[in-house]
């Protein structure tokens, strides 16, 4: 039995579908923005699998790029999450309702 | 026709120099603001035009001898940027609007006191962001461009950050909006999988040359970029969050956040689509067509039913996200159309907000639309620059909408999409009668409570100059639309 | 000197702005020399570059652009100078520089002399820009343009309750034709991808199907109908001569009723390809004539008579038109302008002597007091009632000559034409002999005069004009139709027989069925009023039907209007409101209640948006597959 990058990928597909139904599921905004972490980490997955059975270096190259990303998002999002706390002191996403309709 | 790989590689800094020359401006806004520690904001208000006016300086430059430039200089960086007409103009685009922006929302700048210098970098970096997405041909390029744009407008939705509504809209588009990032690179990396490359005319030369017999991953890759950018441009289903960020963020900045993500994400698209997979027409453009109709009967209907003016352009903005994806479907021709509708829509909006921010102030949330009753009456000149854009939005002939509409619609219909103009005809009707209450507000009904309308001189005369261009055009688009011929035919 | 020719179009409006701003402070009459002098130029220009149109140079359409709006779709401001158009500004320029002329006399004391003129010329301005248009987006401007002038100058005395409705009158009937007019626009433009007419009528063989060229057809022909006033859209124009009469005399006479038949000429290409919008066309036409010259008949209104007496001869031209007459359409356009515009004139000539006099029989015996109105106007009486030498006389029979050769319906459309052309004579002789023959029947105090020269110099030319305008185009000498002839290249034109027996024997019956209708009313109404009513009795129900205009308007008030509504007084244009507002209302109900369950969505929650963003994604992503066979 061989592990085939077919395998990665569709482990990336899962880790990518577990990420997005945490979004779906979970209410404090930290954990929702775990799971985005994790949806770009299947991300990575994938590029550094299909770049190995391609041959290619573009995607693992690729993965530095969505590294940086994330690493910029977890920036500014931990600045979001920390301003809505000091306002509302929750960082639970159900007590931003107030915009609606 | 060269083939792709002969084609240059090297570095072209000219290429890129908006953008190069928006980052350093950025910089160069922060260090002034360190450095003096201005107490108003004129010298960074005249540093923030000066280096609009260089970037916009630099992409002129480049769009008149780009005649002249070779195909084999058309592609610098190892063929992940691309010089073309449709990537100048999506530049001159922006950076106008990014200039009416800061001008009409100059109130909330004057606001925020010292952290304008922040919101002003922030304004110029996420402005090469977009740009940066509309002129790649590569698609990690083209996310990096998305990433940096929109970052950037998840800071500006909460900038006046002790309000909380500001928060819960930064919230609601960082969150929203990351996921569809996330998406959108996911596809990516899957249309990497399928065709082995990045870069948008590679795909296509691959999709050209080989037949392929599960097209499955490439399939989900290529529906995943599409709906990460159709998100970004506020279509429905994937349009959520546009309205609650429109009202939440602070009036004087919305009109920005609207039109450069549009510019940005509805070019990036073209080009990925038309660019990248013509071959896959078949499979994409019933999706996208629906998506299309979905955005316009959804972001009419409810815009119809809204009480607040903000969130009743956002809604209408998805309908128009809608109108704008309609003329995407015509194939490469349809850009000419597509870029039009852009132009004069992304001006319409920016001047509408403009409007909005200075009717109801710059740095509140929330704009009812009995806040506008009287306004005929107290600010004859905002109420007729405001009615004259959103006459332009409804598209009556006459105003630059109509040109745009109808443009789209008869590309749109050429393509064989009738079904598509039928509705989308339908959902300009409704439209109409949205605009026409607002209208009808201003000037049919008593002012009711204070009078919180202001607006500066600068302000007054950049909105009746984007009122009177929305007439001209309506009148006169021939020019315009030259320009954009031009742009596809370079 | 083609160069020149926008200035037809510049000249006017110019006069017009001009008018606009200074008007009111140049007065009377200075104003109206202006505007005459706009128009008389405009008139000269035409002139002088119609001159290789009458050498036989001007073969081919000449193209002045003036402004290229949006060419991708064949729109600009573009002038297309043929033998059409030619004859089209001539007849517009000429007979309307004369109505300039003679109206400064009549609107002579008016508060707002001034701001008639700017009218008038504005109303010149937008007629030239029809005729002179180079494609359809700027003949459907001018279309508008001269639309609206009309609804100005129909209510110019918007004080009169009946000049305000009957300028809304005028409004909405026109929308119907319009709209007609402008699904065929949309069609055409939908078939060609162009509106110019070059591209139109030069590909309309090989783009049209003969099913899309008839639903083109019958939809201009709607849009001719409401401009043109043909039946059913007629109602709006007898309710026009509310406006002042030099109006009545330049646009519901001479120049904006006959668009409609400029338009059915010039797309003679469609038509062609259409014959059986072309017999619908002429139907409408034969319709027309026979039921507004009954109508005419029963007016004692001096301009009621004139305007069903236009209606009329709007339907002679539409006649020959759909049965590909178009040479004898446009010539009978022509000779029309001259004698109709001379009617009109010399009835506000009489309605000036006579204090604002309208009823004829109030009138009577004006011969003595107002020679020369009563010359001029005996002159354009024998004109449209056919007597030869007269110009009436050679365009209405090549109309009828083109109907007999029209085979069988042809044959029956001559019957109908000729039975009106024998009414056309009796109505027109009864209105001559009731204003002037007779005994004085005026009320106390009105004391007929002549009117100033400024008023009869006009009417004299047109006088001259009615009597040898026929003589262009006669079997003996067909000038207009060879000057036509490149206008209709390419066009199989119908023609009257080219024997002279055929010709001899029809032109005889036409004149004897004119001299009859002379005959009998001369006979009857040169006797006192009691003769008149004896004779009228003789028709029993018939009479009063016509006088009553058939009740038309209350027929269409009845069956439109709601039942329950006050039948009698309910207009035809009150027929809009409730329909169209029920479904705007409706419409906007739905819309509203959609909305406000749509609204339920947006929750305002992060989790439900989410929800909904992945809902989308799968849905696009699983059609997407499916659409591109990836499964």
């Amino acid at each position: 039995m061989t592990v085939t990058p077919g395998w990665y990928m569709t482990l990336a597909a899962v880790l990518f579908a577990i990420g997005l139904l945490g979004i779906l599921v979970r209410r404090n905004a930290l954990i929702m923005f775990m799971c985005v972490e994790l949806m770009l980490n299947a991300v990575n997955l994938t590029f550094v699998a299909a770049g190995r059975a391609l041959g290619l270096i573009d995607g693992q190259v690729s993965v530095f790029f969505v590294l940086v990303v994330a690493a910029a998002e977890v920036v500014i999002g931990l600045a979001i999450i920390v301003a809505v706390f000091r306002q509302r002191s929750s960082a639970s996403v159900d007590e931003l309702s107030g915009l609606s309709g | 026709m060269m083939t792709l790989a002969q084609l240059g590689s090297d570095v072209s800094w000219m290429a890129i120099a908006p953008e190069l020359v928006l980052a350093l401006g950025a910089a160069l806004v922060l260090l002034i603001d360190v450095q003096f520690k201005p107490k108003t904001g004129g010298s960074l208000a005249w540093t923030t035009g000066f280096v609009l006016a260089a970037a916009f300086g630099f992409a002129l430059a480049q769009w008149l001898r780009l005649a002249d430039i070779p195909i084999s200089e058309r592609f610098p960086f190892g063929r992940m940027v691309i010089v073309d007409g449709t990537g100048l103009l999506a530049r001159f685009v922006l950076l106008v609007v990014t200039g009416l922006a800061v001008a009409t929302g100059w109130r909330l700048f004057e606001r925020l006191g010292r952290r304008r210098a922040e919101a002003l970098a922030l304004i110029l970096l996420s402005a090469a962001g977009f740009q940066l997405m509309a002129v790649s041909v590569h698609l990690v390029m083209m996310f990096m461009g998305l990433e940096v744009g929109s970052i950037a407008l998840y800071v500006l939705a909460g900038i006046t950050r002790e309000r909380a509504d500001s928060d819960e809209a930064a919230m609601k588009y960082f969150l929203l909006g990351s996921v569809a990032s996330a998406v959108f690179i996911y596809g990516v990396a899957l249309t990497f999988a399928g065709t082995g490359s990045l870069n948008i005319l590679e795909q296509n030369q691959f999709l050209t040359q080989n037949i392929l017999l599960a097209p499955g991953v490439l399939l989900v890759g290529l529906a995943l970029c599409i709906i990460g950018l159709t998100f970004k441009v506020s279509a429905a289903p994937f349009h959520a969050w546009a309205p609650d960020v429109y009202q939440g963020a602070p009036a004087g900045l919305v009109g920005y956040m609207a039109a450069a993500a549009k510019v940005g994400a509805f070019i990036a698209l073209w080009r990925l689509v038309d660019l990248g997979f013509p071959t896959m027409r078949a499979s994409w453009a019933p999706v996208v067509a629906g998506i299309a109709a979905l955005s316009m009967v959804v972001g009419a209907v409810l815009a119809a039913v809204q009480s607040d003016v903000r969130r009743m352009l956002a809604y209408s903005g998805v309908a128009h996200a809608g109108f704008i994806l309609t003329g995407l479907l015509s194939g490469i021709d349809g850009i000419r159309g597509v870029w039009f509708y852009l132009a004069v829509y992304t001006l319409q909006l920016v001047g509408a907000f403009g409007v909005v921010a200075a009717v109801t102030g710059a740095s509140t949330s929330r704009s009812a639309i009995s806040d506008f009753a009287g306004l005929g009456r107290r600010q004859p000149v905002l109420a007729v620059v405001f009615s004259t854009l959103l006459l332009g939005m409804a598209g009556l002939p006459l105003t630059s909408g109509f040109i745009a509409k109808f443009g789209v619609f008869q590309d749109a219909w050429q393509a064989g999409f009738e079904w598509l103009v039928i509705v989308a005809v339908l959902a300009s009707v409704i439209a109409f009668f949205f605009y026409l209450r607002v209208i009808v507000t201003m000037f049919m009904e008593e002012p009711s409570g204070d009078d919180h309308a202001s607006v500066g001189v600068v302000a007054r005369w950049v909105l009746a100059l984007v009122a009177i261009v929305t007439v001209v055009l309506g009148i006169l688009p021939a020019p315009l639309l030259e320009l954009a011929g031009d742009a596809v035919a370079r | 000197m083609i160069e020149l020719l926008p200035l037809v179009i510049a000249l006017p409006l110019a006069g017009a702005v001009f008018l606009h701003f200074f008007g009111r402070r140049i007065g009377e009459p200075a104003s109206g020399w202006i505007a005459t002098l706009a128009i008389g130029a405009a008139f000269v220009v035409g002139l002088v570059n119609a001159v290789p149109a009458f050498t036989g140079e001007l073969h081919h359409a000449e193209h002045v652009a003036i402004w290229d709006w949006m060419p991708a779709i064949g729109a600009s401001l573009e002038i297309q100078w043929d033998a059409l158009s030619v004859l089209m500004t001539l007849v517009v320029t000429g007979v309307g520089t004369l109505i300039h002329v003679f109206a400064i006399g009549y609107m002579h004391g008016d508060p707002r002399f001034s701001r008639f003129f700017t009218y008038l010329n504005l109303f010149a301005a937008s007629m030239l820009t029809l005729v002179l248009a180079g494609n359809f987006a700027m003949l459907f401007m001018g279309w508008e343009l001269v639309g609206l002038c009309s609804y100005l100058l129909i209510s110019f005395w918007y004080t009169k309750p009946s000049a305000a409705a009957a300028g809304k009158k005028a409004f909405v009937v026109n929308r119907i034709g319009d709209f007609g007019f402008m699904v065929a626009l949309m069609l055409i433009f939908l078939n060609f991808g162009t509106l110019s007419y070059g591209g139109v009528f030069e590909r309309a063989g090989e783009v049209l199907t003969t099913g899309t060229a008839v639903a083109i057809g019958l939809l201009l022909l709607v849009g001719a109908a409401g401009k043109s006033a043909q039946v059913p859209l007629y109602v709006w124009l007898p309710d026009a001569m509310e406006g002042p009469t030099p109006v009545s005399a330049l646009i519901h006479a001479a120049t904006m009723v006959t668009a409609g038949v400029y338009v059915v000429s010039r797309a003679a290409a469609i038509f062609e390809l259409a014959p059986a919008a072309g017999y619908a066309v002429a139907t409408v036409g034969a319709v027309t004539a026979l039921w507004a010259a009954t109508i005419a008949i029963g007016q004692s209104d001096i301009k009621k008579v004139l305007a069903y007496s236009t209606v009329s001869q709007l339907g002679y031209m539409f006649l020959a038109a759909g049965l590909g007459g178009y040479v004898a359409a446009v010539f009978h356009l022509m000779t029309h302008a001259f004698f109709k515009a001379l009617l009109f004139l010399g009835s506000g000539s009489v309605i000036h002597g006579m204090a604002d006099e309208q009823d004829m029989r109030k009138m009577g015996g004006l011969r003595k007091h107002m020679p020369t109105t009563a010359a001029t106007m005996g002159v354009a009486t024998l004109a449209i009632a056919g007597i030869p030498p007269l110009a009436g006389f050679w365009s209405k029979d090549e109309i009828l000559g083109v109907a007999f050769e029209g085979g069988t319906y042809g044959q029956v459309l001559w019957v109908v034409g000729l039975i009106t052309a024998m009414l056309t004579a009796f109505y027109m002789t009864r209105q001559w002999v009731m204003v002037f023959m007779g005994e004085p029947r005026w009320d106390d105090g009105v004391h007929p005069h002549e009117s100033p020269r400024v008023m009869t110099i006009p009417l004299v030319i047109l006088a001259v004009l009615s009597v040898v305008g026929g003589l262009v185009n006669t079997p003996f000498r067909l000038g207009l139709e060879h000057f036509l002839h490149p206008a209709f290249e390419g066009i199989d034109l119908a023609h009257p027989s080219e024997e002279m027996s055929v010709f001899a024997i029809l032109a005889a019956v036409s004149v004897l069925a004119g001299v009859a209708g002379i005959a009998v009313g001369y006979l009857v109404y040169n006797r006192p009023p009691a003769r008149w009513t004896k004779f009228q009795e003789g028709f029993g129900g018939l009479w009063t039907a016509w006088e009553q205009a058939y009740r038309v308007d209350d027929i269409y008030g009845a069956t439109i209007v709601k039942p329950g509504k006050r039948l009698a007084d309910a207009a035809a244009f009150k027929f809009d409101l409730p329909v169209i507002d029920g479904l705007v209302n409706g419409a906007g109900w739905l819309v509203r209640t959609v909305g406000s369950k749509l609204r339920v969505v947006q929750t305002g929650l992060v989790r439900n948006y989410g929800v909904l963003f992945v809902a989308g994604v799968l849905a696009a992503v699983i059609w997407m597959v499916v659409a591109g066979g990836g499964v």
